[in-house]
């Protein structure tokens, strides 16, 4: 048959003007609105579009993508980006049009930002601090009243900006919410309980967390919480104890940070059955202070249904799984298909697997990722020899290497956990960069 | 549409679906790999699918490719039911990295087309509704764009630039905020 009968239209001379006003649109919200206003000088077709543009990306010059940015801390940035920002969203036809995304993004550098570096003159830098943080605000306020489907806020958390109030008819179509360096009260629980009826994927970092518990709809499937950043430790201590309540009746996905938060008594999560996968992630030198084993005990009794977990940066998961009255008694992850343990502490992590794979009997596969495992004896260090290993235990374990030597594959049967142990501890101390994939056969 | 053939007849093939393309070439898929479009699968809904689906603005060339595409991400999708893809699942990528992987070295295959092609790619990944088809190729052509003056991209897309001098210069002072 020959070449279409029906050639796509091709006026105006350039298959890309061709294309439709929404298609172009869906081009512009794959580039950063700066990026997106500048097409306005390609063609008379191009002059006007990005004002209906459905997505707002406001984000720090260097995610513009520019070469040498002045930094958003200094006056030269700043104003470069009040600027943008002001003009942007007056001329922008949202809020009258109900936008995909709104996003905002002054990057989260570390140290004093704003008040501190804007300027030589130190009071001066602060009465221009706080008028950036109003700016900010404004800009926020914008964003929310144009009933985006997203909203993307990250911000430097030394701004102290609080969330403004989502409100019922600002979030109706509220699906992804995503908070980092942002100040959350109970006006922000407020707004989560009584709008937001479609959310669906909710993440908080960095945040300065007030709040005192997160109930959402049924929709919300995915939630990550990490509140720990913009936290003041001492000031923290002086605090009474908190607990935070999350009833998300429909929840599939959770991420946790545990290592450091104002959560003290930890985190109540009511009804968690629907939860298929968790992710849980404690921090450097963490003891399970200031969030108790005991609350994390808590936690982990409620992922009864939970299929795929991964640790992360557990350093004293004994203490958690060991039970000093139940040795060794802890939940029993019947659906457990997956686990992931990264940047652990094997020397605990060795003394619990044995549990944890009985506790788990349809555990299919384990893999650890950057571990720390016990310091071996002055054993030579080299590049395994898989070979060897695979000699030794090959009766009982069959064991590969990837071909840039990074991944082990070791698939045993299910009577061999006790040896399958024994062999990583001994290829484990010369493994600290490699990942090891563990899969019953 | 008359060409579509007998629409009485009871299809009743294993979950089989016929497309026609615009040219009239007829394309045998798996209601999975069909329904990764919006618009089809409204249609297998409503129960229009007998005899074949007519899809007058997609041409042979570019229903192979879009067709390409749904079979490689069918699998993906079966295996993401019930779970929503964002960001929270990044932190569980190791259970799939190696499809995940191998799923974008493919779309970065897929994408190695002429600009032509690209464009009818999108305009049938808009017709079809194919959500991830469509954001894949826009997101192609942003990336091509990014960081480059509007005379770069006129010359790469040979936009013809219909705007006077002054007109120009006026839209520049208008949004200086943006150049500067």
């Amino acid at each position: 048959m020959s070449e279409s009968q029906v050639a796509p239209p091709t006026g105006g001379g350039d298959g890309l003007s061709a294309l439709p006003d929404a298609l172009l649109h869906s081009v512009m919200s794959n580039l950063t609105s700066r990026q997106a206003v500048q097409t306005c000088a390609l063609s008379r077709r191009w002059r006007d579009l990005w004002r209906s543009a459905p997505c707002v990306d406001i984000v720090s010059a260097a995610a513009d993508g520019e070469q040498h940015p002045p930094a958003i801390r200094r006056r030269e940035g700043w104003e470069r980006l009040e600027s943008f920002a002001t003009n942007l969203l007056m001329c922008h036809s949202a809020p009258t049009t109900a936008l995909d995304r709104f996003r905002l993004s002054l990057g989260l550098e570390p140290g004093a930002i704003f008040r501190y570096e804007y300027d030589a003159d130190e009071r001066h830098g602060s009465v221009l601090g706080r008028c950036a943080a109003k700016h900010v605000d404004r800009w926020i306020r914008w964003g929310i009243t144009s009933r985006p489907a997203e909203i993307s806020v990250e911000l430097s958390p030394e701004l102290q900006i609080k969330l403004p109030p989502l409100g019922p008819s600002a979030s109706r179509r509220l699906r992804t919410l995503r908070l980092a360096g942002v100040r959350l009260d109970r006006g922000f629980a407020d707004s989560l309980r009584s709008g937001c009826p479609v959310l669906d994927a909710l993440e908080i970092r960095n945040c300065v967390c007030e709040f005192q518990e997160i109930v959402v709809s049924g929709t919300l499937k995915s939630l990550a919480m990490d509140c720990g950043m913009g936290l003041n430790l001492e000031e923290e201590q002086q605090q009474p104890r908190r607990r935070v309540r999350v009833v998300a009746p429909g929840l599939a996905s959770l991420c946790l940070f545990v290592g450091w938060s104002p959560y003290r008594d930890g985190i109540f999560l009511d009804g968690a059955d629907s939860l298929v996968r968790a992710s849980v992630a404690a921090g450097e030198g963490c003891k399970f202070e200031p969030m108790s084993t005991q609350s994390l005990r808590e936690i982990f009794a409620k992922l009864v249904n939970v299929r795929a977990l991964k640790l992360s940066r557990f350093l004293e998961v004994e203490t958690l799984f060991v039970d000093d009255e139940r040795h060794g008694d802890f939940s029993k992850f019947h659906k457990l298909t997956t686990l992931d343990l990264e940047e652990c502490d094997m020397n605990a992590v060795f003394r619990v697997l044995p549990g944890i794979l009985q506790s788990a009997p349809c555990l299919e596969k384990v893999t650890l990722q950057h571990c720390k495992f016990p310091r071996g004896s002055k054993r030579k260090r080299g590049p395994i020899e898989p070979k060897m290993i695979a000699f030794k235990y090959r009766s009982r374990l069959s064991i590969s290497q990837s071909q840039d030597l990074k991944t082990i594959h070791v698939r045993c049967k299910k009577d061999d956990i006790c040896e399958l142990i024994e062999l990583l501890r001994s290829i484990g101390r010369r493994l600290h960069e490699s990942t090891i994939i563990v899969t019953k056969i | 549409m008359a060409s579509a053939g007998s629409g009485d007849e009871k299809a009743a093939a294993a979950a089989m679906i016929t497309l026609i393309s615009s040219d009239n070439e007829k394309f045998e898929v798996t209601e999975a790999t069909a329904t990764l479009s919006q618009t089809i699968r409204h249609m297998i809904e409503d129960g229009c699918t007998d005899g074949g689906v007519p899809l007058p603005n997609v041409t042979s060339k570019i229903l192979a490719r879009v067709i390409e595409y749904c079979k490689k991400h069918a699998t993906a999708a079966a295996g993401e039911e019930g779970s929503s893809s964002s960001f929270s699942d990044a932190a569980f990528l190791e259970v799939d990295r190696a499809f995940l992987e191998e799923l974008e070295e493919f779309d970065d295959a897929f994408l190695e087309v002429d600009r032509a092609t690209l464009f009818d790619l999108i305009l049938a990944a808009n017709y079809l509704d194919i959500k991830g088809l469509l954001n894949l190729t826009c997101q192609k052509v942003a990336d091509s764009v990014k960081g480059k003056t509007p005379e770069q991209i006129r010359e790469m897309y040979n936009i013809v630039n219909d705007l006077t001098p002054e007109e120009e210069a006026e839209i520049r002072r208008e949004t200086q905020w943006a150049f500067e």
